[in-house]
């Protein structure tokens, strides 16, 4: 695995964007950490509310909060029941791109379209259903950017686990030789892939064509976290209905001049 | 609660299986009639007794003006934005008549309710965004730029 540069003391400005391009991912510190509170504690107060418990510390609430769930397929409800209710009235993407903004607009630009609703991911201690290893483009588009944001520290087989590009190239060429060889696949798989360690205040950033997925959570703690995607308003597209899976987040005033001038000449 | 009435607009998919991955079939006329009739009636409204179909990849024609007109509809709800779509290329000269006509539209299978001007116009931009997208990303000159790759 290639050693992850320490960017706890780098600003986005100064991040080398050419190791993103290199490795397909990042792990950086929220620009502006203060957004990323305001946007967990909302979800910490939503969760506890559906919890029907009180609201205490937001970090030891939420990594206990297996011990308001009672097996996996309450787990499964929960989980549907906090992601509907986090997103009325709050704009949980528009939150997420201005806590990482200083890094996402430098790979996304300043034309955004957002994930409408993220996805939320609740993985109690022992949770029989790890997300399978997968790749979002295709069907998603290559130029979107996912970001996977922990509410809690995760680590371990709390976090996940992605092939960087080069791994995920080799993985490709090796199936695509031998897709019948599951067992090399597999080892392939389990010699290549990193397990993120991403603490609180962070976030994963990673290329939506990289292999990723999770295991069985085996900490004593619960894994909470949000998935979402964004890509340039102007990007290619990918095969999903991008008014479905879309909504403008910002766009410049030049590309609005840019739209109402087209639109007058026509 | 509004009270509208809506004109209902149904898509005849070009195939009968599949119309996504993870969706079995296409779902019939009939059912997206009922579904548009639940929608409109989430809004407080109802759907107009007439549904207007059309045809994926071609879309609606603007005889769907006359038809606004002859129901009284204040309403349009949509199973999705694809009932205006022909080939690549959203017709949103006739989307803006039909808003024009209504200021009122919904898109069911994209979970999109408009009713004021602003949110409506936010709506229209992405679509001509997507538009251009489309348009771009279909045509020849676009390919061999991608497949000759950047490297700046």
């Amino acid at each position: 695995m290639p050693s992850l540069r320490p960017l706890s003391a780098m600003g986005a400005d100064a991040y080398p964007f050419d190791e993103f391009e290199t490795r397909g991912f990042c792990v950086v510190p929220a620009s502006r950490p203060e957004a990323l509170d305001g946007l967990r504690s909302h979800i910490w107060r939503v969760a506890m509310r559906l919890a029907g418990a009180p609201s205490t510390d937001a970090d030891s609430d939420l990594n206990g909060l297996h011990r308001h769930v009672h097996g996996p397929d309450d787990a499964t409800r929960f989980r549907l029941a906090l992601t509907k209710a986090i997103t009325e009235g709050y704009d949980v993407g528009a939150a997420v791109f201005d806590a990482f903004d200083g890094y996402l607009s430098r790979l996304v630009g300043t034309d955004v379209l957002s994930q409408r609703v993220p996805n939320v991911v609740f993985q109690p201690p022992g949770d029989p259903h790890p997300t399978e290893l997968h790749r979002d483009a295709p069907a998603n588009s290559p130029y979107e950017v996912v970001v996977w944001l922990p509410l809690v520290d995760c680590f371990g087989t709390k976090s996940m686990y992605l092939l960087d590009r080069t791994a995920t190239a080799h993985a490709l060429e090796t199936y695509r030789r031998n897709p019948e060889d599951q067992s090399g696949f597999q080892s392939l798989l389990e010699e290549r892939s990193v397990q993120m360690s991403v603490p609180y205040g962070s976030a994963l950033l990673f290329w939506s064509a990289l292999f990723h997925g999770s295991v069985v959570n085996t900490e004593p703690e619960s894994r909470i976290s949000l998935n979402t995607r964004f890509k340039n308003l102007f990007a290619p597209l990918g095969m999903k209905d991008p008014f479905r899976y879309f909504s403008i987040l910002h766009t410049t005033p030049l590309t609005r001049l840019g739209m109402r001038f087209q639109q007058d000449e026509a | 609660m509004s009270g509208r009435t809506y004109l209902g607009f149904a898509l005849a998919y070009a195939t009968s299986v599949n119309p996504e991955p993870g969706v079995r079939r296409a779902p019939t006329i009939d059912e997206q009639a009922r579904a548009l009739a639940r929608a409109a009636a989430t809004h407080g409204g109802s759907l107009a007794d007439h549904v207007v179909t059309a045809q994926q990849n071609t879309g609606i024609g603007r005889d769907v003006l006359t038809a606004l007109a002859a129901t009284d509809a204040t309403g349009a709800y949509c199973l999705t934005i694809d009932v205006f779509r022909r080939g690549s290329v959203i017709d949103d000269a006739l989307l803006t008549d039909v808003w024009s006509a209504t200021g009122c539209i919904g898109f069911l299978i994209e979970d999109v309710h408009l009713e004021d001007d602003e949110a409506f116009l936010g709506w229209l931009d992405m679509v001509r965004a997507i538009n251009e997208v489309r348009a771009r990303d279909a045509s020849d000159p676009w390919r061999t730029l991608v497949s000759g790759g950047l490297t700046t």
